[in-house]
């Protein structure tokens, strides 16, 4: 564990320091030794209608820049105040006392700082980011709920109406067999009455349909 | 048949609506611009084994399982595997990427799909196993099989409370995972992308439930598998779109038609809207879905209920990358638009990303959530490098990002093992100073350097690539390209702020803490560097009592960030019941008694 901490740590310095060598020295490629890697490749960008690459020939362009200077010059410089400006209000406002805190800030407990203070300033919005902008509540009633009640009244729909179908075809042969089924009583007067009954009608149906 | 038949539709469909009736036309003979793809080199047959030794440590880490291994040689056979493999990468690196030419590499594996419906090659769709790889790919390569060997090699420890099933089943999804990877980045086409792309997805899943008995670690793997599915019917929709303009979906081929700028019939693509602005917007729908971006990244805050070595490789350095590789692989395609309206969304949606992730991580008080809102406000930057025309401030971003974001997610499983689970930045302070943190601590520093951009780390170097990038590219190709850039300035600034928020809390300062209740890892008792907590407790006074009447007044916000630990308690118990209700419910039915009824009556 402590050997991966530790060589995930010293790659990320190499990252960084191959990235210096390989851009500070004369001559050397744009994007150092990744640009190297992602020129060749399928991620460059150049197109049919442009002819030549934006990527660092923004010189070449109007309106590009910062403030009418080589924004990859400045940039260097402005990034890491920015960066720095950042640090620097962590320390003020979460920094412990003394040099830890680089002498800026004044936490003496583990659950308290000086950004306690500043939360009043921002209304509700602490509350509201702190609760993730409530998106997964709003997915929740939005997609979430609505999915949930539609698929519901779809195993309504389900189990009365097509398996209502279903079961209806079942159900009528076994009605018909209920209605018949007493006249299988057993009564031999009944069944010669049903046969004699049947005789008549087919001679009915022959007398009629011969002549 | 029925394939065939969908097939057939398929493409009498795209002819239809695309070819104008024509029919495909074989590629070769419009190769007419110098694409990416027109120089190949033949790779060696030996670099089919950087993705495919991670799959056979898979499968005999299903054999250890099946074993029933109980020791710790699932982690060391995964680990020589994965060293292997970065091993060959390595070489293959220095062999082939450091010269002067640098052109793409192909080898070819077995034929993988190949359906043939018609007597021209034009009638044929095809998929080979077979890897493609110039400097983007080698690139990705590096980094997924180095940080996955060190992960490995982290996990082998941080997971040894489980050894036994779960440590093999662990390890065998971890290899599948790294496998999975290295086939969406190495892949020659875009179906074998996309069996990649869904096997991360799938280990994703996997590694995010871990914990299957913590209803929060299922409820969140269910979640990103679900909406990486909503991300994934884009992907596939834009993977038929490219299947019906280039008649392929090979790589080579389709960059020689890009570059040609006709497609399979003849006609021209930047007047084919379809082309131009749907397809690139599909793949787009794919990215964002798989790389959390608007509004899909919710599943990506969760995903910290898998283990913690999951969230350093998958959910941080790796699998959340596959969209920003996506977009780099087919920046051909995205430059088929004159006006190249689809990079623009990409680059104002990556911004706005990066600012949103920037705001809750400033307020919330969980410090591996902070983490992982962080990965999503860095993958913004990436997405905006990309949509800024800066491919290559995108890649580099990533790999500076993967390195220094998985040290970060590593000292935080550090502090989170050590402590009992407690992830509460208000529990914490001072463990730096702590006996066997001080190297955490280190690691800690050196992470929030990079991540805030501190001057020559190599997150100041990525980052500022893609700012200067921001307020070079001029607004008449990318729209408000310099607003872009002003967000993505104020976003590094809030970074930095929440970074060293976090470290200064937690990290320095008195020498105070209240474990977590994670009873698993209090029963464990040590600290990963070698100190037990119970020692801890007899050297300094203040522990769980003193702090003990503080944790219930702030209980209204602190623990909306992780409801897991909440619930962690009952729930193994709730698992526990509804397993003996399931038990109970079969050793009532007796067979020689009762009849068996299949349709419960509920359902007549």
């Amino acid at each position: 564990m402590k050997a991966a901490i530790l060589a995930c740590m010293l790659l990320s310095i190499a990252a960084g320091g191959l990235y210096f060598l390989t851009t500070s020295g004369a001559g050397s490629e744009h994007g150092g030794w990744v640009g190297g890697m992602i020129h060749p490749s399928s991620a460059h960008f150049e197109s049919p209608h442009f002819g030549h690459s934006v990527e660092h020939a923004g010189t070449k362009h109007e309106a590009a820049g910062f403030f009418g200077q080589d924004a990859h010059k400045l940039m260097y410089y402005v990034s890491a105040a920015v960066g720095l400006i950042g640090i620097l209000i962590a320390a003020i406002l979460h920094g412990p006392k003394g040099w830890q805190g680089l002498f800026l800030g004044n936490r003496v407990i583990a659950e308290k700082s000086r950004a306690d203070s500043l939360i009043p300033l921002f209304g509700p919005f602490t509350k509201i980011a702190r609760n993730k902008w409530y998106v997964d509540e709003i997915y929740d009633a939005l997609i979430v709920k609505p999915l949930y009640v539609l698929s519901h009244i779809f195993h309504l729909i389900d189990q009365y109406i097509v398996d209502g179908i279903v079961n209806l075809f079942g159900a009528i042969p076994r009605w018909i067999g209920k209605a018949l089924r007493p006249t299988q009583s057993g009564e031999i007067h009944g069944y010669a009455m049903g046969m004699a009954g049947g005789l008549a009608v087919l001679l009915v149906l022959v007398f009629v349909l011969t002549r | 048949m029925q394939q065939l038949s969908m097939l057939e539709t398929i493409t009498s469909f795209t002819s239809l609506a695309f070819a104008a009736g024509e029919g495909h036309a074989a590629s070769a003979h419009l190769s007419g611009g110098g694409g990416a793809g027109s120089i190949m080199r033949e790779a060696p047959t030996w670099v089919l084994a950087i993705a495919l030794l991670p799959f056979a440590a898979f499968l005999i880490n299903g054999i250890f399982a099946a074993l029933k291994v109980r020791n710790l040689l699932p982690a060391w056979f995964t680990i020589a595997t994965l060293a292997t493999s970065f091993g060959l990468t390595l070489l293959l690196f220095l062999n082939n990427f450091t010269g002067d030419v640098r052109t793409p590499m192909h080898v070819h594996g077995f034929e993988w799909i190949h359906f043939q419906w018609g007597a021209t090659e034009a009638q044929a769709f095809v998929s080979n196993f077979a890897f493609y790889i110039d400097g983007l790919t080698c690139l990705w390569v590096l980094f997924v099989t180095g940080l996955a060997t060190l992960i490995a090699l982290y996990s082998s420890e941080y997971m040894n409370h489980d050894v036994g099933l779960g440590y093999c089943r662990f390890f065998a999804a971890f290899s599948l995972f790294v496998f999975s990877m290295l086939v969406l980045v190495m892949a020659d086409n875009l179906l074998l992308m996309f069996l990649g792309w869904e096997g991360v997805g799938l280990c994703s899943y996997l590694l995010i439930g871990y914990f299957y008995k913590k209803p929060a670690a299922v409820a969140a793997a269910k979640k990103a598998f679900i909406i990486n599915r909503i991300g994934d019917l884009g992907l596939l929709m834009a993977i038929f779109s490219a299947y019906g303009i280039f008649g392929t979906v090979e790589y080579s081929e389709i960059f020689t038609l890009v570059a040609s700028g006709y497609d399979a019939a003849g006609n021209p693509l930047a007047v084919n809207t379809w082309a131009a602005i749907v397809m690139p917007l599909l793949f787009t729908c794919g990215a964002f879905g798989k790389s959390a971006q608007l509004f899909f990244y919710v599943w990506l805050p969760d995903a910290m209920e898998g283990p913690t070595p999951v969230s350093a490789l998958i959910h941080a350095a790796t699998m959340v990358t596959a969209g920003v590789f996506l977009i780099a692989r087919l920046y051909p395609v995205y430059t088929i638009d004159p006006a190249l309206t689809v990079l623009t969304i990409v680059a104002w949606s990556g911004a706005l990303t990066a600012f949103w992730a920037a705001t809750i991580e400033m307020a919330i008080f969980d410090i591996k959530r902070v983490m992982g809102y962080s990965t999503i406000s860095q993958l913004g930057f990436m997405f905006a490098g990309l949509g800024l025309l800066s491919p290559t401030g995108a890649a580099f971003h990533t790999f500076t990002h993967a390195f220094f974001k998985a040290t970060l997610f590593l000292g935080v499983g550090a502090v989170m093992h050590g402590f009992g689970g407690q992830l509460d930045l208000r529990r914490l302070s001072g463990v730096a100073w702590m006996r066997g943190f001080g190297l955490v601590g280190i690691a800690m520093l050196v992470g929030s350097i990079n991540l805030s951009g501190v001057p020559l780390t190599a997150g100041f170097f990525s980052k500022d690539m893609i700012l200067a990038q921001g307020f070079t590219t001029p607004s008449s190709m990318i729209g408000g390209a310099n607003i872009v850039a002003w967000i993505l300035l104020l976003t590094a600034g809030m970074t930095a702020y929440y970074t060293f928020r976090t470290f200064f809390r937690v990290y320095v300062g008195p020498k105070e803490f209240t474990t977590g209740d994670d009873a698993e890892l209090l029963e464990i008792g040590r600290h990963p560097m070698g100190t037990s907590l119970a020692e801890w407790h007899k050297q300094h006074g203040h522990g769980h009592a003193e702090h003990a009447e503080r944790s219930d007044h702030s209980d209204h916000s602190g623990h909306s960030g992780h409801s897991g630990h909440a619930g962690h308690a009952d729930s193994g118990h709730g698992a526990g019941s509804v397993a003996e209700r399931r038990l109970q419910a079969r050793v009532d039915f007796d067979p020689t008694t009762e009849e068996f009824d299949p349709h419960p009556p509920a359902s007549r």
